[in-house]
């Protein structure tokens, strides 16, 4: 199953790179996504205040999905947060709230 | 006098007659500031049919109680007027410093009436008010205009039109400084209508607060909320350009007129990142503002080398970029500098988009474009298309009459974004919280009235937590359950905002944690001496919204006015997240019907009901619309 990440704006910035692809044998959630990014950028990421610093859950980021056959992205809230079962195809996007208009 | 200022300024142009009028306490209380207030004035002034560019039209400026006072990002403006884009009620805020220097020169609202014989700008220098001649202003830009007062008076704030006001351009914005304006609904035609080019105004009395040790504390806590909000670093750094991510990942980018909502080849382009790297030289700030979301900019290379401005922001950024198919910052400085001085307003730039498509589709030929070739990225077109509208030459005075009057001379009504007679600036396909607010919205389909940002900005479990009444489906975006409930607290939240002339983006619909009604409830309290809670605030803003759509219904338009353009319902995006959807009209008038039934107006005609004017205290209302038998009794 291969899964793609986006990260945008500060997220962007303090990871350095915009996209990545992660491949899981067998199943995965949104959370073991989060353990990834944990495991490689996490003291950018704690440092540029996205990382709660108690639960190290994500923290003042959006987390949603883009998924075939679902139209438009949704917060994972919407699905079953960070418990979110996985499917081939994914989409993950994070960054942190803005608006604009 | 605490929080206001206490006085209306009113400035008869045809008598030359400047006219100073206490503010009527009762009124201010229950209308707050010049939405509100200006609203009821132009309810009362100007009589029901009135065409929008006939001196018996009114148009409003001015700023809330809270303006002028250290409470934070309230350095705001507001207008009202009725709008010669949409024949509906013309509202538009704009940032700057012209709001709070009024209310510092003794004036809660500044309002025009009638029309001055030859073209004047108006001086006011505290408590002295004059007429000035303009003659050696009228067929200069905005932007020389202003150049004119500053020689003449010093650097003031201002407000401004250039040649597309005069020539009154069915769009045209008044120009707030340089770079700020009251767009989109026509508020620059307006002033051209009455002959005024400009108004400058020196303000040096300060504002008086009710209970300043209290209101401090809490403006400190205010700031405190916002640059602790995550949202603050964000806006900080990239200003609106960082809201693009949110379109591309959603796949509702503008492209080429809507007929995409993707745009890869402009990928770099619309990164947040390269603006700070290309075009901005430092923040910028509106008055009172602790977000500074805006930016000097300067063009550093490339054919617009040199061209510099002030605030560039989204709004610029894809109706320049990607919805013309261009991908070049320094174009989009150049195109902004343009409109502002021109004082043209970025949605009119959307004529020439579809222009563009009619050309692509072979509807068109050269030589209905006065021998232009409008392709698709072609910049030298689309600046030329711009001066010929705010001109009024050749093809550019179909342009300025209109999008029906333009669909008259080269038919393609089916490709223009028009929701309820105003350009869309978002695209209504597939997102219901989108739909239903531009559909509804008083001044026509934008996100300006109703949009609830906060359904995507603030995360699902905020809106359930803090309005555990709404369905569970509200917080997502694509469900058209919750909309109603959403766009209606929203539309009366902004209502409140605008009147307050507060900065809609410090406000807790756009941060989990930022200021709610309850907070600036409690400011209003200490501003003005006036107890305020969060349902008294709450209910101002929906007797504004109410008497809005009140205004409208006088004006005749009733349901049927809630319309949206076929290239929704019959077209979808080719491809990205949202590929193959289209708006479902269906379920869609559903939510309309009750949107309204929830607003206090009846589904079926559109009318407000009695019992919702008379709840809100709006009783002179209900006298003029039972007399145009527009009222459900």
């Amino acid at each position: 199953m291969r899964v793609t990440v986006q990260y945008f704006t500060l997220l962007k910035r303090a990871i350095g790179k915009g996209e990545e692809s992660y491949e899981f044998q067998g199943g995965a959630r949104v959370e073991d996504i989060w353990a990834k990014t944990l495991e490689k950028y996490g003291t950018e990421i704690e440092q540029a205040g996205y990382v709660d610093a108690v639960t190290k859950e994500p923290r003042s980021i959006i987390i949603a999905m883009s998924r075939i056959g679902v139209v438009g992205l949704k917060h994972v809230d919407l699905y079953d947060g960070l418990e979110t079962e996985l499917k081939d195809g994914d989409l993950i996007v994070m960054y942190p709230p803005i608006m604009g208009g | 006098m605490y929080g206001w200022a206490g006085t209306i300024l009113t400035i008869d142009l045809s008598k030359e007659q400047i006219i100073k009028e206490p503010l009527d306490m009762a009124t201010a209380e229950k209308f707050l500031g010049p939405d509100g207030i200006g609203l009821k004035l132009l309810w009362e002034r100007v009589p029901a049919g009135t065409p929008p560019l006939d001196p018996a039209n009114i148009i409003c400026f001015g700023s809330g109680p809270l303006t002028g006072t250290f409470c934070p990002n309230s350095g705001k403006m507001s207008s009202v007027f009725k709008s010669p884009t949409t024949g509906l009620i013309g509202v538009g805020a704009a940032g700057g410093f012209f709001g709070p220097e009024l209310k510092e020169a003794g004036y809660d609202l500044l309002v025009l009436m009638g029309k001055a014989k030859k073209p004047v700008w108006i001086w006011i220098d505290d408590d002295t008010v004059e007429i000035r001649d303009a003659a050696h202003m009228w067929g200069k830009t905005a932007w020389e205009a202003i150049d004119i007062i500053q020689e003449e008076v010093g650097d003031v704030p201002t407000i401004t039109i250039g040649p597309a006001g005069e020539n009154q351009m069915f769009n045209a914005h008044a120009l707030i400084m340089r770079s700020r304006s009251i767009g989109g609904t026509g508020a620059g035609a307006v002033m051209g209508s009455k002959n005024v080019k400009a108004i400058g105004v020196r303000g040096t009395k300060g504002v008086q607060v009710y209970r300043p040790d209290e209101f401090m504390k809490k403006c400190k806590e205010a700031k405190d909320k916002i640059i602790n909000n995550p949202v603050y670093a964000s806006f900080a750094r990239y200003g609106t350009p960082g809201w693009t991510p949110t379109l591309i990942t959603q796949g509702v980018m503008p492209t080429r007129n809507f007929q995409e909502g993707i745009f890869p080849e402009g990928e770099e382009f619309l990164d947040p990142e390269t603006p700070c790297k290309e075009i901005f030289v430092k923040s910028d700030a509106c008055e009172s503002c602790v977000i500074h979301c805006g930016h000097w900019c300067e063009v550093r290379s490339g054919p617009y080398k040199g061209t510099k401005t002030e605030g560039v922001e989204y709004y610029a950024e894809y109706m320049f970029g990607p919805y013309m198919d261009c991908a070049d910052w320094g174009f989009i400085v150049k195109a902004s500098v343009e409109c502002n001085s021109l004082g043209i307003g970025f949605g009119s730039a959307g004529m020439i988009a579809w222009l563009m498509e009619l050309y692509q589709r072979g509807m068109i030929s050269k030589e209905d474009v006065d021998g232009l070739e409008p392709t698709w990225g072609n910049q030298e077109v689309i600046l030329e298309l711009l001066r010929k509208m705010a001109y009024r030459e050749g093809v550019g005075d179909i342009l300025a009459q209109g999008w029906e009057k333009a669909a008259e001379k080269f038919g393609g009504a089916e490709f223009q974004p028009i929701i309820t007679r105003l350009a869309s600036t978002e695209c209504p396909r597939a997102r219901m919280d989108v739909a239903l607010s531009h559909l509804t919205s008083v001044r026509g389909g934008d996100h300006n009235k109703s949009l609830p940002y906060f359904a995507w900005v603030c995360s699902p479990e905020y809106i359930r937590k803090n309005w555990p009444e709404w369905p569970k489906e509200t917080a997502d975006i694509y469900s058209p359950i919750g909309k109603p409930e959403i766009v209606d607290w929203t539309e009366d939240w902004k209502c409140v905002i605008d009147s307050l002339t507060c900065c809609y983006w410090s406000t807790s619909v756009l941060q989990a944690g930022g200021n709610s009604p309850a907070d600036y409830a409690e400011l209003l309290t200490y501003a003005t001496g006036v107890e305020y809670d969060e349902e008294k605030l709450m209910e101002v803003g929906r007797r504004i919204a109410v008497l809005e759509r009140a205004f409208n219904v006088r004006e005749g338009w009733g349901r049927d006015v809630y319309q949206m353009s076929r290239m929704f319902i019959d077209k979808a995006f080719p491809r990205g997240p949202q590929a193959g959807v289209k708006a479902d009209m269906k379920v869609i008038n559903k939510m309309v019907d009750k949107f309204l039934e929830r607003k206090g107006f009846d589904a079926k005609t559109g009318y407000p009901r009695k019992e919702t004017l008379e709840q809100l205290g709006l009783d002179f209302a209900i006298k003029q619309l039972k007399k145009q038998g527009r009222i459900i009794e």
